[in-house]
């Protein structure tokens, strides 16, 4: 009997369809692998099982037995623990204090870790630990309070490969120890080295349940479907190249380089936390580099402030609204920012043609939803301005598809040089995208230009 | 009891908040006087003059909280930059001059916790505050040194300020709350606001948020200097400072009110209304042997209910 069963779930967030009637188990002894890109549901079924969300459809159980699970605390009970990526100790204590705290013995915490293989080390100061030290505490703390079930959700992410490689046996280890681990990750590698099984999600549905041996080319396909060969943008890529960035090297990316053709619109894509963000700062001129060169029509403007490269007609649409939008100033101020004269009637104009919902004029940003806040950041750069060079992050990420599709037909149209978004779909890349670079720990690894292949892009987003 | 977010804010809990305020003065009144008749006529105004003379610089001090807070900064340092505004005041031989004097004065006073916190990330909550005291003794030192005055024999004070009249403090008043009103029309003013919500936002905007920590905190200390200056040169008599009289807790005052009013240009000149009242309050307890000090208790029972009112606009509470 497996330790816990999964029917049927299903979660929805507005707008979107999280998870999709999933079913999932584990039993004890195994490492079962949850394989899929970002935004596959993954992380929101950990959740669940993890009593952080309640489903809004399906059942679980827990060795036969119906039960709910409403909240962390009830999972604990149920000797479900979480190894996340955002730890549960206090850094400004020692790792002995941390254990106490937890109300864990530290003679057992010491058999526990012996049996694990693991070193604990008592007197250091969690604050002093490496991320692949402090999951260690993490983990024996859950295996010292009788935790059966393991999640881990992407472990490896912040890890180096030493740590990781260490971690994933360590997992192995806890499932000869009769636990049930669960092991999420978006790394194929990583799952079809430590797994007994893997579960691939795709889009909130389970593609497939995949036994030993496993073949990687069609945990790929599950992954990412089939190859698409969709029809390709006929822009006018071939331009001229106006916008160059040499070398570019900040604190997570490392010597990049990438080209903007008049009419083009470039993706960038990589899994979450690979140097996109600040990728995108250093691209819009928000951030200086380190090293590197930007040239903008022959123009050099590395290290020159931003408020040059908005006289140049850069739009930077970052992926925290927070930092374009001040929450706490009405919308109408917010739209001052950019905003000259007359713009109580182009704010106006605006609101009707991206069905901006707001209350009035004066009505802070914050009250808006999401989406709203996002299509007022959209019509405040995008139509008000004249831009020439669009740097935006994940600029669709929270927006229902109509609104998505609207951001792409914009760009397109008043769009005069050219734009670059970083993606985590890939499928929106290969859809939209004129050329697409993969990103991969603040490296290009990759470029790909049409007709693409889905299963060389992902593959390359999975090195 | 809970408090639940209310879907639309509810604007009478400000009127609540009042009542409340001035129904804990009245209790408090009435406890002191023990009767009605005689609670009446300390809660009324009984000097204009003097009433408007404490709305004037509780209202100047209140304009330099809220350019200071409006922008996310935090200028405490009222206090110190009004007994540096006041000393200026002191040495000058016209009231213009004086204003003009401390104005300048104050926006020195708040110059280095400007220049560390735009530079080097210091705390300005901190700076601001403890140069409160510096400034204090600084202005003993002048008391007895600099700007003593021989002529009264018997007790250390220094010479007196420029007489600056009713109507041209309230004038001054005017003009600030003005032109702070006006300065929030411009694109200055925006990114001064915009400035509360992170340092990035001002830049996204594509303006240097080190020139706007240095404009605000500069600013509000001038404005807290002006009203020190215009605190005691407006006085009737005793325009003078003695060793034991440098601070005036006016700028611990303007700070309630700028809070109280919303941080709202117009909000603070109401809620400085009011806070002149009080202090009105508290000088007429005062006539009835108790300490002046009541007034403070007023302005500090006040800002618990201005508070309360902002739970309440914000909150239902539900009794379970």
């Amino acid at each position: 009997m497996p330790f816990l069963r999964a029917v049927g779930i299903r979660k929805f967030f507005p707008g979107v369809v999280a998870l999709d009637g999933v079913d999932f188990e584990v039993e004890r002894g195994e490492v079962h692998a949850l394989l899929g890109e970002n935004g596959a549901g993954k992380s929101t079924l950990v959740s669940i099982i993890y009593g952080v969300y309640l489903p809004d459809g399906g059942e679980i159980y827990i060795e036969g037995k119906r039960v709910e699970i409403t909240s962390p605390r009830r999972a604990a009970q149920m000797g479900i623990s979480l190894i996340s990526q955002h730890f549960a100790l206090v850094e400004t204590l020692t790792v002995e204090e941390n254990l106490k705290l937890a109300g864990v013995e530290v003679k057992r915490a010491l058999e526990m870790a012996d049996m694990l293989g693991v070193e604990l080390p008592l007197d250091k100061y969690v604050a002093e630990l490496t991320v692949g030290e402090r999951q260690r505490v993490e983990i024996v703390k859950a295996l010292a309070k009788e935790s059966v079930l393991f999640l881990m959700d992407e472990p490896t992410a912040l890890l180096s490969p030493r740590e990781s490689k260490a971690l994933l046996s360590t997992a192995k280890r806890l499932a000869e120890l009769g636990k049930a681990v669960v092991l999420v990750t978006h790394k194929i590698r990583e799952a079809v080295e430590v797994a007994d099984r893997i579960t691939v999600l795709r889009r909130g549905v389970r593609v497939g349940v995949f036994k030993k041996p496993f073949d990687e080319g069609e945990l790929l396909e599950a992954m990412f479907g089939k190859v698409i060969q969709r029809s390709v943008y006929k822009s006018a890529a071939g331009g001229e190249v106006i916008y160059r960035a040499e070398g570019l090297t900040g604190e997570r990316v490392r010597d990049m380089s990438i080209e903007l053709r008049r009419g083009e619109l470039v993706a960038v894509l990589g899994v979450a936390g690979n140097g996109q963000e600040e990728l995108m700062e250093l691209l819009a001129g928000f951030k200086r580099p380190q090293r590197g060169r930007i040239v903008l029509d022959g123009v050099d403007m590395t290290g020159r402030p931003f408020a040059e490269f908005l006289r140049r007609g850069v739009v930077y649409l970052p992926e925290d609204r927070g930092r374009a939008l001040a929450r706490d100033l009405s919308v109408i101020d917010n739209f001052k920012m950019r905003c000259f004269k007359d713009c109580v009637k182009k704010l106006e104009e605006f609101r009707e043609l991206l069905d901006i919902d707001i209350p009035s004029l004066s009505t802070r940003v914050s009250a808006l939803s999401g989406g709203n806040q996002q299509k007022l950041l959209l019509a405040r750069e995008l139509l008000l301005r004249d831009p020439y060079i669009v740097v935006a992050s994940y600029p669709t990420r929270g927006l229902d598809l109509e609104t998505s599709e609207k951001f792409y037909a914009i760009v397109r149209k008043v769009v005069k040089g050219a734009a670059v978004v970083s993606l985590e779909d890939v499928e929106e890349a290969v859809e939209k995208a004129d050329r697409i670079y993969v990103l991969s720990r603040g490296r290009v690894v990759a470029s790909f230009t049409p007709p693409y292949d889905v299963d060389q892009i992902a593959e390359a987003m999975a090195s | 009891m809970r408090l639940v977010q209310r879907r639309e804010p509810y604007p009478l809990g400000y009127a609540v908040a009042l009542a409340g305020s001035l129904a804990t003065t009245l209790a408090a009144v009435l406890l002191a006087t023990n009767r009605l008749d005689s609670a009446l006529a300390v809660l009324a105004v009984t000097d204009w003059g003097f009433y408007l003379r404490v709305f004037a610089v509780v209202g100047i001090v209140a304009m330099s909280g809220v350019v200071s807070y409006r922008a996310g900064l935090w200028n405490i340092g009222q206090e110190g930059q009004a007994v540096v505004g006041a000393l200026a005041a002191l040495a000058s031989t016209d009231p213009l001059k004086a204003l003009l004097a401390g104005f300048l004065i104050g926006l020195a006073w708040a110059l280095p916790p400007a220049l560390l916190r735009a530079f080097l990330g210091v705390n300005e909550a901190v700076t601001t505050f403890l140069l409160t005291f510096v400034a204090v003794y600084t202005a003993r030192y002048f008391i007895e040194g600099p700007l003593r005055d021989p002529a009264k024999r018997g007790f250390v004070a220094s010479v007196e300020a420029p007489h600056l009249g009713l109507a041209a403090a309230v004038g001054a008043l005017a003009v600030v709350a003005i032109g702070v009103l006006v300065l929030y029309k411009t694109r200055r003013g925006l990114y001064l606001r915009l400035l509360a919500s992170g340092e990035e936002v001002v830049r996204y905007a594509g303006a240097s948020p080190t020139v706007y920590i240095l404009l605000g905190l500069a600013l509000s200390g001038a404005l807290a200097g002006l009203g020190g200056a215009v605190e005691i040169s407006s006085r009737e008599a005793g325009r003078y400072m003695t060793l034991q009289q440098v601070s005036t807790g006016f700028g611990l005052y303007g700070i309630s009110a700028a809070w109280l009013g919303g941080l709202s240009p117009l909000g603070a000149l109401a809620a400085s209304a009011y806070v002149a009242w009080l202090y009105q309050v508290g000088v007429n307890l005062k006539v009835l042997g108790l300490p002046a000090l009541v007034a403070n208790a007023l302005v500090g029972s006040a800002m618990a209910w201005g508070l309360a009112g902002y739970v309440l606009y914000k909150y239902r509470v539900v009794w379970r």
